[in-house]
């Protein structure tokens, strides 16, 4: 099979804008032209490497620029695993794990960072923010003085100081500092709102009053000031201040009666007050502001309950509740939906809905219950600190500035630059995987080649070189669909469709097959090789006449093959004459001791021989030739299990289902297995799986009853064992 | 209790929870409650740490009413905790138990009562489990709890280990409860966290050690709970943990507290109500056969109207608009309003807190001890609740009490600045304990603070206003006629209530039931349908006095109040 050529020269130098990395670019490809020429692989592939790391890491930098701070993740990570030695981007991937509540991981780089240039003030920067995140105001304090060192009246890095002071309640050094910036930067009433806000999450809250009084003075339409006001006075005297939460938000929804906040705000407070109509009226107008945000109608409901209005309130929680994807989004709001849902059908006589909702809000609430203890059990055992750790801080204003809305042309060259580095990082997987393939390195050329599609799925030939390295590294069922995309583009290549017919082979896809294979044979009539496959997969699609066609064929082109030798092994089974089958098999063998199925078959006859000794040295053989043939592994673990050698068994089974989660029979063997061994969750787990996949099936619905009624689920055991009752007594009048 | 839990916490949640605050009306004063802990001679001081960096230190604060001595006025028990610091250094503390003199005096008796020494405790409950006529006491604790069987001479035994009801776990509320109604006492724990003093939360760190920003102890919301448990009284002075054949494990393990056994349907069964901090409450309907079915969501007891679950703590029953049934009320965290449950029949219950105006008024304050009593004696049961924060970082740590005086018309009113500064001092109180220590015909209060001494307030004015206390001996019941449903007539006047073990926070009020009965002067008839079935009417009755019914007997005694 040929590889397509190394990436040209102009996938990475094409772009005249971007024309100082383009000679960068240019000088590295050059020098791993060179290489290769001469036979230096690893060489070739380093200098690769340095243009992917480049490119790498200019696409964490527009991702990040973007606000995708999960994409810049993955592209700094990338950046720093195609040289790990490089030190350029390591502030960069602390600032997106940051914005990724990733904390703890960031600490590392930063270190390296100021390691290499003690004089970074960027790296210390981050690091007290980063410190500061995770709760260690020691630490954020001592990199944040160094930052002001070397950056002296940096806003940022002294707003954070100052919070750090507030977090370690010194709230003297903090008014002193903020004191200060106000002198400096100017009594304005934006600085005192954001002082006002580290005051008010940082829980002095008189002090937070006091400043966004100021800011009012200064300006009293200052956007939101009132909203922050009306909500510091809630914050610090609960239902007292009701009163006074409400004129200010009033005030704000004077200024911006179509603001989404300070109507849902004030909707909230009139329900406190128990007016629920003009409550109405005011979470009406929020929810057609936000009609996809779950949380106006989960409060307008509450006020239609208040008012009476069930019908009304039926309606948006069931839109609260198609709106709110997951406990983790929002557990108590998705819990307390349907718990006011089930109140309000129940008002309205709809009883076993209603049930059904209270029901469901009680399992949720135990669930929400289990997910916090998880959560906080792995925060305090230390193997979970981001999701625990850390202040309360919205967004921890100043903590890292937010990137301002993009202009639209800053936007558009953004998205150019995005398009482009990701045309040089696929460009430069795929000449990687070039080189590796060329090395007989198919597993690593295939992940290589799988990345250089995921970054520019459209460069020419990608596809084929995929398949071609999946299928040299015998995994089968991944070249699958790199080939057939690639036979999309090119459905008259006869080289496609034999790789593509061979996988179909390989992964028991047999109609798929002898479709394929029997076009590649009508072109080469004389492959040999090819009409084995494309009898037995006749065969096992039940076309009787059209294999023994083939298998004529294949006498005729007159080749004593192994395969050959297979063939009639089956055939001698089919008549039932064992003892010739496994004659043939032994022929195909010492023809070709690697022949592929052979062993396989001869542990078949020997498992339906009860000999499960001989059985699973056959299918362990056969494995050691194919490592992922999954009929073998499974027909292992099957007979293992047979043997009560349930811990291996079940190791296998998992094996077979991680790799073919679909496959019924080894799921079902699974739960069997670990019902016998007493982890009646797995069990039913896998049961559960297997019922559906095959749910025609009575024998998974008994073990599945005997699983549930082993995990106390007794109504449910009952009803699968009658399930399968009666899947039996339809399959005996079927009879 | 309740910390930052939800993950949307916001502002959006603090201004769910919050709501109108309704002055209270004024009402002429003519009841006093004087604090006589010193003059009555009563020391103990309840020790726990000042910082409070860790839940348990929060929580303990357990006291009981008992006639230990029979002698027909009611002594104090008082149980105290540790400290961390304290458990570390092996230091101990004394739980305390005071024999009242009958003269308004009390003696610390507990050096030879043997039960001073009960390691961490937290709160306790009075059975008489063993028949035998004394009174015995079920200490919870972290760690294993205390059954201290009354020896009848002044002296307990503690029986824990050969009873076999030494829950190890963190114990906090204990009901004794003939749940399966064969005549003895069987017991229902509740557990708290699963928590222990060698692997502690940090203090302040993470976001359930956060409150409104202020770095606070950790939990419970995040830590592991524990489970409940109910041991079924063999007969013989043991009992058997039928926790898990009864329905009861709590295998969720929420975090249970202020623990109600009642007869809410009044079909003779008794049920058990389960006050979870931060999370759904348990509601377990007595089927009868030995097991119970919890019905928390469909009953409406589980969480508020709102369907949010809330921090409760302390639960008390009564029958607040004399409607024959009994109603529940539950005190819980701040910014969350106590709970009010209308018992509308047939285990269905509606939240009517803020209709009957005891919820807003509660917002502000962490809620405990409570309990429905009738402090006036007008027949219509009024309502207390002590309060105090959990956290001692904030400024609004120390509370003052709520006491809501019945209006008659399904609402009340809070009343406690009429009574002076004696309940509206700011303090951090827990469980609190009610009964006549007097025998004058009035309730008195015995409230427990956190790390300080408690306070005996005796209600002088109540029996301004003629009453009658009812106590109650079984025969084929259980001794104490604990579970007897009590019905009182006096004319227009009809009254219920059931005599109960464990109730308020973790503590135990007077066994015998008070009735007010205004200016009425005579008693028509005072019904007792006791556990086993049996019913006992007696008729033609005095006011103003201790009437004492034996089960098969009728009235067996009475005595004038002492006035």
């Amino acid at each position: 099979m040929m590889w397509l050529r190394l990436a040209s020269l102009p996938l990475f130098v094409s772009l005249l804008v971007f024309q100082s990395q383009a000679d960068l670019f240019r000088k590295h490809y050059d020098a791993a032209n060179a290489h290769h020429r001469a036979g230096n692989h690893a060489a070739a592939e380093a200098e690769f490497k340095i243009i992917m790391a480049e490119a790498y890491r200019r696409l964490g930098k527009i991702y990040t620029a973007q606000g995708n701070y999960s994409a810049s993740v993955t592209a700094l990570e990338s950046a720093l695993a195609a040289r790990p030695q490089a030190t350029e981007g390591l502030v960069d991937l602390a600032i997106a794990y940051f914005h990724t509540k990733q904390y703890a991981k960031g600490i590392e780089p930063l270190q390296r960072a100021v390691a290499a240039n003690a004089q970074n003030a960027a790296a210390h920067h981050m690091l007290g923010k980063t410190h500061f995140m995770m709760g260690q105001f020691d630490k954020a304090e001592r990199e944040l003085q160094e930052t002001l060192k070397l950056t002296p009246g940096d806003y940022d890095a002294e707003y954070t100081l100052g919070l750090t002071f507030l977090k370690r309640r010194d709230v003297a050094k903090a008014k002193q500092l903020y004191d200060g910036m106000v002198q400096r930067l100017g009594n304005r009433p934006a600085l005192r709102v954001l002082i006002g806000r580290a005051y008010r999450e940082t829980g002095f809250l008189p002090e937070s009053i006091e400043e966004f009084k100021k800011a009012i003075e200064l300006n009293p339409s200052f956007p939101r000031v009132h909203y922050y006001l009306g909500l510091t006075y809630l914050y610090k005297d609960g239902a007292a201040r009701i009163p006074d939460a409400i004129e200010e938000f009033k005030i704000e929804l004077a200024a911006n009666p179509e603001e989404f906040f300070a109507n849902f705000y004030l909707g909230i407070l009139y329900i406190m007050e128990r007016k629920f109509e003009p409550a109405i009226a005011l979470l009406e107008k929020a929810s057609q502001k936000q009609p996809n945000n779950p949380d106006p109608y989960f409060h307008l409901a509450q006020a239609y309950q208040g008012a009476g209005k069930h019908k009304e309130a039926i309606e948006v929680l069931e839109k609260t509740i198609a709106l709110n994807p997951s406990l983790a989004h929002n557990d108590y709001q998705v819990t307390t939906a349907h718990y006011r849902l089930g109140q309000s059908l129940l008002k309205v006589g709809r009883t076993a809905e209603g049930e059904k909702h209270l029901q469901i809000s009680a399992d949720l609430k135990s669930k929400g219950f289990k997910m916090d203890e998880k959560r906080v059990g792995a925060f305090m055992s230390g193997k979970d600190t981001a999701d625990q750790s850390g202040p309360e801080l919205v967004k921890a204003e100043g903590i890292v500035a937010e990137p301002a809305a993009l202009d639209p042309a800053t936007a558009e060259k953004l998205k150019t630059e995005e398009t482009y580095y990701s045309k040089v990082v696929a460009a430069a997987h795929n000449s990687i995987g070039l080189l590796r393939a060329e090395k007989q390195d198919f597993r690593e050329a295939s992940a290589q080649f799988a990345l250089a599609a995921k970054w520019n799925p459209k460069q020419e030939g990608l596809n084929y070189n995929l398949g071609l390295a999946h299928y040299k590294a015998e995994s089968y069922k991944e070249a699958i669909p790199a080939l057939e995309n690639e036979l999309k583009i090119d459905p008259a290549n006869v080289g496609i469709k034999q790789l593509l017919g061979l996988s179909y082979f390989m992964t028991n896809e047999y109609a798929k097959a002898s479709a394929m294979l029997k076009d590649v044979i009508a072109v080469k009539p004389d492959n040999a090789a090819l009409h084995y496959p494309l009898a037995l997969s006749l065969l096992k699609d039940g076309k009787l006449e059209e294999a023994n066609r083939v298998i004529e064929q294949m006498v005729a082109v007159g080749a004593n093959t192994p395969e050959l030798h297979i063939l009639f092994s089956q055939a001698h089974y089919e008549r039932g004459d064992v003892a010739k089958a496994l004659e043939e098999l032994q022929a195909a063998l010492s023809l070709d001791a690697n022949v592929r199925l052979a062993h396989f078959y001869t542990g078949v006859i020997h498992l339906k021989a009860g000999k499960f000794q001989d059985a699973a040295r056959e299918f362990e053989k056969e494995l050691a030739l194919n490592a992922n043939d999954v009929q073998a592994k499974y027909h292992l673990a099957f007979v293992v299990l047979a043997q009560q050698e349930t811990d291996r068994g079940i190791a296998l089974m998992r094996e077979v289902v991680r790799e073919y989660p679909d496959f019924a029979d080894a799921r079902y063997e699974l739960g069997k297995a670990l019902l016998q061994k007493g982890d009646v969750k797995g069990s039913v787990e896998s049961l559960e799986i297997a019922a559906r996949l095959k749910p025609e099936q009575a024998h998974i619905h008994y073990q599945l009853g005997r699983a549930y009624i082993a995990a106390g689920r007794k109504a449910e055991g009952e009803s699968q064992l009658e399930i399968s009752k009666n899947l039996k007594e339809k399959a005996r009048n079927n009879n | 209790m309740y910390l930052n839990q939800y993950s949307f916490l916001s502002i959006t949640t603090i201004l769910s929870i919050l709501s109108l605050f309704v002055p209270s009306q004024n009402a002429p004063v003519k009841i006093a409650f004087t604090d006589i802990t010193t003059q009555a001679g009563i020391t103990f001081k309840h020790v726990a740490s000042p910082d409070k960096k860790y839940i348990v230190e929060s929580m303990s604060g357990g006291v009981a009413f008992i006639d230990f001595d029979n002698d027909n006025d009611l002594d104090v028990y008082l149980v105290n905790s540790l400290t961390v610091d304290l458990v570390k250094s092996k230091g101990k503390t004394k739980s305390d138990l005071y024999r009242n003199d009958g003269n308004g005096k009390f003696t610390d008796v507990s050096a030879k009562a043997g039960v001073t020494d009960i390691g961490w405790g937290m709160g306790a409950a009075v059975g008489d489990y063993n028949n035998d006529g004394f009174d015995d006491i079920y200490v919870t604790c972290l760690g294993p709890d205390h059954l201290l069987k009354n020896n009848g001479n002044g002296t307990f035994t503690n029986v824990t280990a050969k009873a076999g009801v030494s829950d190890p776990r963190w114990s906090t509320g204990a009901s004794f409860v003939d749940y399966d109604h064969d005549g003895d006492l069987d017991l229902f724990v509740t557990n708290y966290v699963d928590f222990d003093v060698n692997n502690l939360p940090e203090f302040g760190q993470g976001k359930t050690c956060q409150y409104k920003s202020i770095p606070v102890q950790c939990g419970p919301r995040g830590l592991k709970g524990a489970g409940d448990s109910l041991f079924r009284n063999n007969g013989n002075g043991t009992f058997t943990d039928v926790s898990k054949q009864a329905g009861v494990t709590d295998p969720n393990g929420f975090y249970g507290l202020g623990v109600i056994s009642s007869d809410f349907d009044e079909d003779g069964l008794i049920d058990v109500f389960v006050a979870n901090d931060s999370t759904p409450n348990f509601y377990y309907k007595n089927k009868g056969n030995g097991t119970f079915e919890e019905v928390g969501f469909i009953s409406g007891t589980a969480v508020n109207e709102n369907g949010s679950e809330q921090g409760s703590m302390g639960v008390t029953v009564g029958d607040y608009d004399r409607d024959g049934k009994l109603d529940l009320f539950i005190t819980n965290f701040a910014d969350e309003y106590n709970t009010l449950y209308h018992n509308d029949g047939k285990h269905s219950f509606t939240d009517l807190s803020y209709a009957a105006k005891v919820a807003a008024v509660s917002l502000p304050h962490v809620g405990w001890g409570t309990k429905f009593f009738d402090y006036d004696n007008d027949g219509w049961v009024d309502l207390f609740v002590a309060n105090g924060h959990v956290y001692p970082q904030l400024p609004a740590y120390k509370q003052p009490r709520l006491l809501h005086r019945n209006n008659k018309d399904g609402t009340f009113t809070e009343v406690s600045a009429e009574f002076g500064t004696v309940l509206t001092d700011n303090r951090a109180s827990r469980g609190v304990a009610f009964g006549d220590i007097d025998n004058d015909g009035d309730v008195d209060l015995l409230i427990a603070d956190l790390d300080g001494p408690p306070q005996l307030l005796r209600n002088d004015g109540g029996n301004g206003n003629n009453s009658i206390l009812v106590k109650t001996i079984g025969v084929k019941s259980n001794r104490n006629g604990i579970g007897a449903r009590v019905t009182v007539v006096s004319g227009d006047l009809t009254q219920v209530d059931e005599v109960r073990s464990g109730d308020s926070y973790l503590s135990q009020s007077d066994l015998r039931l008070h009735f007010g009965l205004e200016k009425r002067a005579k008693v028509d008839s005072i019904q007792v349908r006791w556990p086993s079935g049996t019913v006992d009417k007696i008729s033609g009755v005095g006011v103003n006095r201790i009437v004492t019914i034996k089960e098969g007997q009728g009235k067996v005694d009475e005595k004038e109040f002492v006035k």
